[in-house]
């Protein structure tokens, strides 16, 4: 009798154990936008872990409709190119959030960036709508300058969605910015998900391997860099043909084109 | 009266053409802004040529290699 209560127990610890280890693992379709003609094609992985959860974004192809450079008043300028399109990590337990970029801009550096787990303010919207045999609900919200359409389904209660998106009552699966230009939409999705040995927790601590840097101190450096460059470009002005020539910059077709310290989106 | 109609419309005339008439050596200049992408479509900043001579449309392939050349000269 003392042995069965035993063997009771004991698989209804490995039960429970087996719960808090609960797994998901979401793909999405992941699209960029920048400019009507261009689109650029990604696999989006989230994956969830007990507090732990990881988004990669893996490059596939650009789409071409058109040559915009034939426009007159475009350019387009050849710079090496960049598939990492980065990687999310969050710590729901101890609130943080870290970036995995590359920024290709104007640092041309990869980094760490680090920062409180953003509390983003939703609004539940009225609405249903099928993804993946999903019911799904509707939810919006601006963050840093973006507005965001998104569909939840509470039937997978994981707070987490592709990249930072987070906060509300179930896992995300599809998002659209109003400007139409990032976008994801789910593919396919394990649940429960079952991976020997995978530990988030050990692809977090092993993955962080950029200059680790605050999000604010970032921010910073990126804005320093633009104006760094507007300074350069001028000082160099009057050229052979007695041409002078000015740079300006905005941020609004950045993944985040203001955040909480800075409004400022043009810079000339 | 129609006299005064006539000389009317001879100032008219007479100040219109002094602000389209130049001189043959004087140089017009423009300015020409481009928005720069790279090959995703990303926004990469906006360059301005002043003073482009004015026979020099933004669109052609001088303008814009100038401008390439200022932007290659800076990255």
């Amino acid at each position: 009798m003392k042995f069965k209560i035993l063997l009771l127990l004991l698989v209804f610890s490995k039960l429970i154990a087996q719960q808090n280890n609960s797994v998901v693992k979401i793909q999405y379709s992941e699209t960029i936008q920048y400019i009507p003609t261009t689109v650029n094609n990604y696999t989006g992985t989230l994956l969830v872990q007990n507090e732990y959860s990881y988004y990669v974004s893996d490059y596939i192809n650009t789409d071409k409709a058109t040559k915009n450079e034939d426009e007159e008043d475009v350019i387009v300028v050849n710079t090496p190119e960049f598939k990492f399109n980065g990687e999310v990590f969050t710590n729901t337990k101890t609130k943080e959030l870290t970036e995995n970029l590359y920024e290709n801009k104007f640092l041309k550096k990869s980094f760490s960036v680090t920062e409180a787990l953003p509390k983003i303010k939703w609004t539940l919207l009225k609405g249903e709508k099928k993804f993946n045999n999903f019911i799904c609900k509707k939810a919006k919200a601006t963050f840093r300058g973006r507005t965001y359409n998104v569909w939840y389904t509470e039937k997978i209660p994981v707070s987490a969605g592709p990249w930072k998106l987070n906060g509300l009552p179930g896992l995300i699966l599809s998002a659209e910015d109003t400007d139409g230009i990032y976008k994801w939409e789910v593919k396919n999705i394990k649940y429960p998900y079952t991976e020997k040995g995978l530990n988030l927790k050990d692809t977090y601590s092993k993955r962080i391997k950029y200059k680790k840097v605050a999000f604010k101190e970032f921010d910073e450096m990126v804005v320093k860099a633009i104006k760094n460059k507007i300074k350069m470009i001028s000082a160099r002005n009057s050229n052979r043909d007695g041409i002078k020539v000015g740079f300006g910059y905005n941020t609004l077709q950045d993944r985040e084109p203001t955040n909480e310290w800075r409004t400022q989106t043009d810079f000339n | 009266m129609k006299k005064s109609f006539f000389g009317l419309i001879a100032i008219a005339f007479i100040s219109l053409s002094s602000f389209t008439t130049k001189s043959t050596d004087e140089l017009v200049l423009h300015n020409c802004t481009y928005n720069m992408y790279n090959a995703s479509g990303q926004f990469l900043g906006q360059l301005t040529l002043y003073d482009v001579p004015d026979n020099v449309s933004c669109g052609s392939s001088k303008a814009k290699q100038v401008a390439i050349d200022y932007w290659n000269g800076t990255h």
